[in-house]
């Protein structure tokens, strides 16, 4: 993939986070948002590896008869958390097959995952998820691995494919080189775009005391495909990307700040945990999707 | 190997606080059984005292308890917060996760719990039954095709309950207690009765119930495949015409 790809990509505005308490939420209020980002994996079962691919994903038929219904109004993009392209131990080339077949299917012009790993074979012998997203050490190693990993992905599925900077509440020592030059290696090596989310940024900055525009400074801000927003909540001294309702003021400061260099930027999404939601309630949501779209505007 | 080891040992540190308190006090004897390079072994050593380790452990249980809440939902409520608590907790303990695959997690999960209960460690009159019931739909649920009467009148050598069908046997009305967990209301005021509830596949993810009469659950609950049908019949207590019924209608087979 080269810079033109990504830049050739469709500015498609604000997007919503998918999630499943938000199904009425996305059909009566199809106006407050431009696209739908969707977390493929929730529209099937991975039986696990073994069987054949086809056997493999057993797709929920009543989901993805909805999804079809609102792609006929907005577009839709994929967000994976399957990939889990990190793992040291295994590449799960059949995932990324399985992505090419949705991409086909449904033409999302981009796609992305996790700068993580969070499965692995575990000593027991099984596959497992630690069901966080862990982070990989940022050596010159586990880059040579990721770039492996990003051009099987690229040649795999013919549209641009994106990773997204990681929250991590441990910080691994000793690493080779700091987050902004590995994220900039990474895309430079492979061309492939970054789905930068402020909020992950905002977070690591909190927890670990740094200010986020020391990152978002040293960061190839042309790489930056898509931007996801949330919100989080602090527990025991620590800040938390919980996805719980509004996004802090302070990372929409940054949104404002960076839009200006992020000449291809395609989508900012808002995201939010669906069991928030009942207690959140659908104005607040419907704000953060406005304020979103003011800002992108005021770009334009 | 190296980056593969360390990976699993940071994994390890995450899911077990022990582990983190044992690496702390003693790193080389605890990291012994990892291969790893000098600087992965005083990356880990580190991190056994990293802070930061104590919140990825509660986000590692909040997704391994939401595979619970998800697949299990009305088990969740009939433990309520304590019970869960206590069920999950020594679970986790004895049990790391083995499995990313929601179904499996759950069947292990309920292979603990009825053990628990085998053994009198724990005691709750509605978990097994609700439990049953709730890993029988999610088995049943991913059924690859949906249950279909079989053509034959002739009874079976060794009967057994159709594949793609399940018998919970309940201990109370299962109708009551449904209702009960579905609106949150106490399950203290369901008197304890026998009955026996059908769940079978129905295709595309759906699972049909049905209570049966208890005369008909004996019988199904007989029909394990290694009894004949005069055993199944003994066991049962009812007379072969029941067994001949459930055959014509298509639950059980050879």
């Amino acid at each position: 993939m080269t810079t033109d790809r990504i830049a050739d990509l469709p500015k498609l505005g604000v997007g919503l986070s998918y999630q499943g308490t938000l199904q009425g939420f996305v059909l009566d209020n199809l106006a407050s948002f431009d696209f739908l980002e969707v977390i493929p994996d929730v529209f099937w079962v991975d039986q696990g590896r073994g069987p054949e691919r086809s056997e493999r994903y057993r797709e929920n038929r009543d989901s993805v008869a909805y999804l079809s219904r609102v792609m006929e109004q907005r577009p839709v993009i994929c967000h994976s958390v399957g990939l889990s392209i990190g793992s040291a131990d295994y590449f799960d080339t059949a995932h990324v097959e399985q992505i090419a077949d949705w991409q086909a299917r449904f033409g999302f012009p981009w796609h992305s995952d996790h700068l993580s790993f969070n499965r692995l074979e575990h000593a027991s012998g099984h596959a497992i998820d630690v069901g966080v997203t862990m982070p990989v050490p940022y050596d010159e190693a586990v880059l040579d691995l990721l770039c492996e990993r990003v051009d099987h992905v690229q040649a795999t599925v013919p549209v641009p494919f994106l990773l997204e900077n990681n929250v991590y509440y441990f910080s691994i020592p000793e690493q080779e080189m700091g987050e902004a030059e590995f994220l900039n290696r990474l895309t430079a090596r492979t061309g492939c775009g970054l789905l930068l989310d402020l909020h992950n940024v905002y977070t690591n900055g909190r927890n670990h005391g740094f200010d986020p525009r020391e990152l978002l400074d040293r960061l190839d801000l042309t790489r930056v495909v898509e931007i996801h927003l949330g919100g989080g909540m602090e527990m025991d001294g620590t800040y938390l990307d919980a996805h719980s309702g509004p996004c802090p003021p302070e990372v929409w400061t940054l949104l404002e700040e960076i839009l200006p260099r992020t000449p291809n930027v395609c989508g900012v999404v808002f995201e939010m945990f669906g069991n928030y939601f009942p207690s959140v309630g659908p104005e607040p949501l419907r704000q953060e999707l406005r304020r979103a779209r003011e800002i992108l505007d005021r770009r334009a | 190997m190296s980056l593969q080891d360390f990976q699993r040992a940071l994994s390890d540190l995450v899911m077990s606080p022990g582990l983190r308190t044992r690496v702390a006090e003693a790193p080389a004897e605890s990291l012994a059984g990892y291969e790893l390079s000098d600087q992965e072994h005083r990356r880990l050593t580190a991190l056994a005292r990293d802070p930061g380790l104590r919140t990825g452990t509660i986000i590692h249980r909040a997704s391994r308890l939401a595979m619970l809440s998800n697949t299990v939902p009305r088990t969740c409520r009939v433990l309520g917060s304590r019970g869960l608590k206590e069920l999950v907790h020594a679970y986790w303990s004895e049990h790391p996760p083995q499995s990313m695959l929601y179904v499996q997690e759950a069947s292990r999960f309920a292979d603990y719990a009825f053990a628990r209960l085998a053994a009198g460690t724990f005691e709750n009159p509605f978990l097994r039954e609700v439990l049953e019931m709730e890993l029988g739909i999610l088995i049943l649920s991913r059924a690859e095709r949906a249950w279909e009467r079989l053509v034959g009148t002739e009874i079976p050598e060794r009967p057994r309950l159709h594949p793609f069908c399940r018998l919970v046997a309940f201990r109370h009305d299962p109708d009551a207690v449904i209702q009960a967990l579905d609106t949150g209301r106490p399950l203290d005021g369901i008197t304890a009765a026998e009955h026996f509830l059908l769940l079978s596949a129905a295709g595309a993810g759906r699972v049909t119930q049905q209570p049966v009469k208890v005369e008909q659950g004996r019988m199904l609950a007989a029909c394990d495949g290694l009894r004949a049908m005069e055993e199944v019949c003994a066991v049962a207590g009812v007379a072969q015409e029941v067994l001949g019924a459930v055959v014509v209608a298509g639950l059980v087979v050879a």
